[in-house]
């Protein structure tokens, strides 16, 4: 391959990618910035929403596309169903209640998943068109994830900045006992935004599956749940938008790195690429402890 | 008074994005003097306090304690040196018990480094009775009224015998009574132990002039007006300033 | 004067705990065939109490804790893996280097991650051990994604029989030691002011330094001796004792997080609470483990949810809050 499209397929996967990361986030950021704790079980959900992907397509021949609108169901319900008997009663407890609350939550769906579904690693292959953009040649599948990420990036704008919910969201997100002064139901604003915020991880799970549909397995979620982390960091926890521009630049940086470091003989271009973005996470915490976009 | 000087602000400026929470204020707190501050709300005082105590580093001016220079000296430091204060909205130790809370005023204030354990405690148990919280020594902080929280406070301060005392709002919200035993025991404190003590006052005027010598009014991060209480008190530039009329200084 | 006055009172608060420790170490030797049942729960009691240090005295939540039990366990294993011809010594500076790698990796960390508060710094934590973990699977270092393997070299220079006592027996009074220097270091700290000031920064850390406290200094102090024990942890209980390390055992999350549940079911800051903790959660992972293997983590998360919403404080805490005799709280401290 000419070292032109080398750089421009690099580039393009690594946006793609990026725009999923940055849905993927955005979830956690939602929970962080309303709820103020931060989801440790977060990829686990994602990995429900791969598994919903690949089962209804293995099972009932579904496009993949259609399983996102059960993905988001499923999300919503699963975030109400935590929320009221746990979360709920974590929120104003010291950090490590939910910290450790929302561990055991991913690891109650990982083993549930390891004990309905084994732990084999799981794939399928949705037969799409390959395109040809400036020279390179990719999956369609690739770009619908892509671009289904972004709508629901629009739909989480929508009811972000358009609704009623939303704007109740943001004056619980600015001022609790505001909200609370003026009638906001403070409590059903959380469960609804941990539902939301759970609907869009497991959603993205979804995509991921789309963009990438090998490599299925229980504990997948464990390095996504880390991702997320860095992404989040990155774009300032809480922050939705910071969070989806830092998913894009996430995604560029591990192309990148992955492409680099496959030159360097006897290491693990993968694995290394990991520690380069844990470096980058201390880095950017070190410069600035609010993250790259945080206030 | 003809005492030595404790504490100086020179043109001292703390800004808050656009907003200017202290601007350019000077001065003088002496050894052993018993000042309040007085302004409405958002004028400045909490910022002020910060200031002193090392929360805040200012945007300009300096600071100035027994002499050195504590602009940019860290919170913990400064206490050492003698600079206790209380909290507004009271913040004691929750699950701690009223006397291991002084116990850590007593090991970590001015003499902290000489006293063990023991000692510290000993010392809690003399500093809860001055305040008169004698007899609450096993309660958890937590378990405690909001007075009595005050009063933790005020004696996990006096423990850690400052030459500086800071109490931000020490008597808002208090039966008159309260006010009293409150006053009583500042008044002691000043008495016994010759404690400088700066208070921090929004209304009760009358618990102002029980206590202090001298009296400051702050309004929107500045200094507008000085002198004992009596005289300031009447001054009809302090009505406007509760009355939120524009000030013209 | 005052040392030994502070540790007085450390030997009479550590009292209860000492003696668990002490009488584990008879039950190990009058019952061998539960030796390793024996062996095990002091590894969670030693690593609830060195996790406690740390976490359960100021408040911060490391993610990244098994890092430092992982040190440990790569500074045995490459000691003896280098030094195997000098015999017992490479053993004793095993055990050095265990300490000297986790309090050189808590220093680093302290450095960046203790200016951190609350979630910041439970992921900058986590991106540290994630981020050591794949240094050396990664750029191929000190074995690589296939870690050390020792066992070789401690039957080539002490022969079968003795290789395995130093695998069994040694490594179990190994445990033993660390657990007891633990429980009087927990107890020196809770008689001395560094408790005093831990405590002040895990109730409200800005008080704290308005108070006086070098709030930094006392994190840190807290934050390496913690490490240090960890380090000490592993080099005994996965290098010496199993004889090999392997990056993707060594850096699991599970057991930060198996220490973590631990001090939350004791009760964190206290000197009996990780004991109970370790003995209650070790015990019911190796009956789980016998009754129905495989299926430990997925009884271990309903536990984890009951305790953080039954029992916020810990089963210490509620006991404690409810007793009221002064001198019977001391001995549950």
């Amino acid at each position: 391959m000419p070292f032109a499209d080398l750089v421009v397929g690099t580039l393009l996967y690594g946006a793609l990618l990026g725009v999923i990361y940055g849905i993927a986030t955005a979830g956690l950021s939602l929970i962080f910035g309303v709820l103020k704790i931060v989801n440790v079980g977060h990829g686990a959900f994602m990995m429900i929403g791969a598994y919903t992907t690949y089962w209804f397509f293995t099972l009932y021949g579904l496009n993949p596309v259609l399983s996102l609108p059960f993905s988001l169901a499923i999300g919503a319900l699963l975030g109400l169903a935590f929320y009221y008997p746990v979360v709920r009663r974590v929120i104003d407890a010291p950090e490590m209640a939910s910290l450790l609350a929302t561990f055991a939550m991913g690891l109650l769906l990982q083993e549930a998943a390891r004990m309905a579904w084994t732990s084999d690693y799981r794939g399928f292959s949705w037969e799409v068109a390959r395109l040809e953009i400036g020279g390179v040649s990719i999956y369609a599948s690739k770009l619908i994830a892509a671009g289904l990420a972004l709508l629901l990036l629009l739909f989480h704008y929508v009811v972000f900045y358009r609704t009623k919910l939303g704007l109740a969201i943001r004056a619980v997100v600015q001022d609790r006992e505001g909200a609370l002064v003026v009638g906001i139901n403070v409590d059903r604003i959380y469960a609804l935004s941990f539902s939301i915020g759970i609907a869009i991880t497991v959603a993205s799970g979804s995509l991921l599956a789309i963009y990438n549909p090998v490599g299925i397995n229980p504990y997948m979620g464990a390095i996504l749940t880390l991702k997320a982390f860095v992404i989040a960091v990155m774009g300032g926890l809480g922050s939705i938008g910071g969070a989806f521009i830092a998913g894009v630049l996430f995604g560029l940086f591990e192309n990148v790195s992955y492409v680099v470091l496959t030159g360097i003989e006897g290491v693990q271009p993968l694995v290394l690429t990991r520690f380069i973005a844990f470096t980058l996470l201390l880095v950017i915490l070190l410069v600035r402890p609010k993250g790259l976009f945080g206030r | 008074m003809g005492m030595a000087e404790l504490l100086r602000l020179e043109r001292v400026s703390k800004r808050f994005g656009g907003i200017v929470a202290v601007d350019r204020v000077s001065l003088v707190v002496e050894e052993g003097e018993s000042l309040g501050i007085i302004g409405p709300n958002g004028s400045g005082k909490t910022t002020l306090f910060n200031l002193i105590n090392g929360v805040y580093t200012p945007d300009e001016g300096e600071i100035f304690f027994k002499g050195q220079d504590i602009t940019r000296t860290p919170p913990y430091k400064r206490a050492r040196m003698g600079i206790a204060r209380s909290f507004q909205i009271p913040r004691p130790w929750g699950s701690l018990t009223a006397q291991e809370n002084v116990a850590i005023g007593a090991l970590f204030g001015a003499r902290g480094g000489q006293l063990d354990v023991d000692e510290a405690l000993e010392r809690a148990r003399d500093a809860l009775r001055l305040v008169g919280l004698g007899g609450k020594e096993d309660a958890p902080a937590h378990s405690l009224t909001v007075v009595e929280k005050k009063l933790l406070e005020m004696a996990r301060a006096l423990a850690m015998e400052p030459s500086l005392l800071l109490l931000d709002e020490v008597m808002a919200g208090m039966s008159p009574r309260d006010v009293d035993r409150v006053v009583e025991t500042i008044k002691r404190v000043k008495r016994e132990k010759g404690i400088a003590v700066v208070a921090l006052v929004e209304h009760l005027m009358r618990a102002v002039t029980a206590f202090a010598e001298r009296v400051v009014v702050m309004h929107q991060g500045r200094l507008i007006l000085e002198g004992p209480p009596e005289k300031v008190m009447k001054d009809p530039l302090l009505v406007e300033v509760y009355l939120g009329e524009p000030v013209e200084v | 004067m005052v040392f030994t006055n502070a540790v007085r009172r450390a030997l009479r608060k550590a009292r209860l705990t000492l003696a668990a420790y002490i009488i584990l170490g008879v039950l190990y030797l009058a019952f061998p065939h539960y030796s390793q049942l024996i062996a095990t729960l002091m590894f969670y009691m030693i690593l609830a109490q060195a996790f406690n240090i740390f976490m359960g005295m100021t408040g911060y939540i490391d993610f990244g804790y098994v890092a430092f039990v992982a040190m440990g366990a790569y500074g045995m294993a490459l000691a003896v893996e280098s030094l195997y011809e000098l015999g017992w010594a490479s053993i004793i500076v095993g055990f050095l280097l265990a300490v000297a790698l986790s309090v050189a990796l808590a220093s680093m960390v302290g450095a960046i991650a203790l200016r951190l508060r609350g979630a910041y710094f439970a992921i900058a934590t986590i991106g540290v051990n994630e981020g050591v973990r794949y240094l050396i699977e990664g750029a191929n270092l000190v074995g690589g994604s296939e870690g050390v393997i020792i066992v070789r070299e401690l039957r080539a220079t002490f022969g079968r029989e003795t290789a395995n006592f130093i695998m069994t027996g040694l490594a179990d009074l190994a445990l033993l030691l660390i657990g007891i220097t633990a429980v009087m270091i927990t107890a020196l700290i809770l008689s001395t002011r560094v408790g005093y000031a831990l405590q002040a920064i895990r109730e409200d850390e800005d008080a704290a330094r308005a108070l006086g406290i070098n709030v930094t200094r006392y994190k840190v102090m807290a934050f390496t001796i913690s490490a240090g024990i960890g380090g000490l942890l592993g080099a005994a209980n996965w290098a010496l004792k199993g004889g090999y390390v392997e990056p993707a055992h060594v850096f699991n999350i599970h057991y930060t997080v198996e220490a973590i549940v631990m001090v939350m079911l004791g009760g964190p800051g206290t000197l009996l609470g990780p004991i109970i903790g370790g003995l209650f959660y070790g015990s019911m992972n190796y009956f789980l483990g016998v009754i129905k293997p495989g299926l430990q983590l997925l009884f271990l998360a309903p536990i984890l949810l009951a305790v953080v919403v039954a029992l916020p404080k810990g089963l210490m805490g509620y006991v404690r809050e409810r007793v009221k005799d002064p001198r019977l709280r001391e001995l549950l401290t």
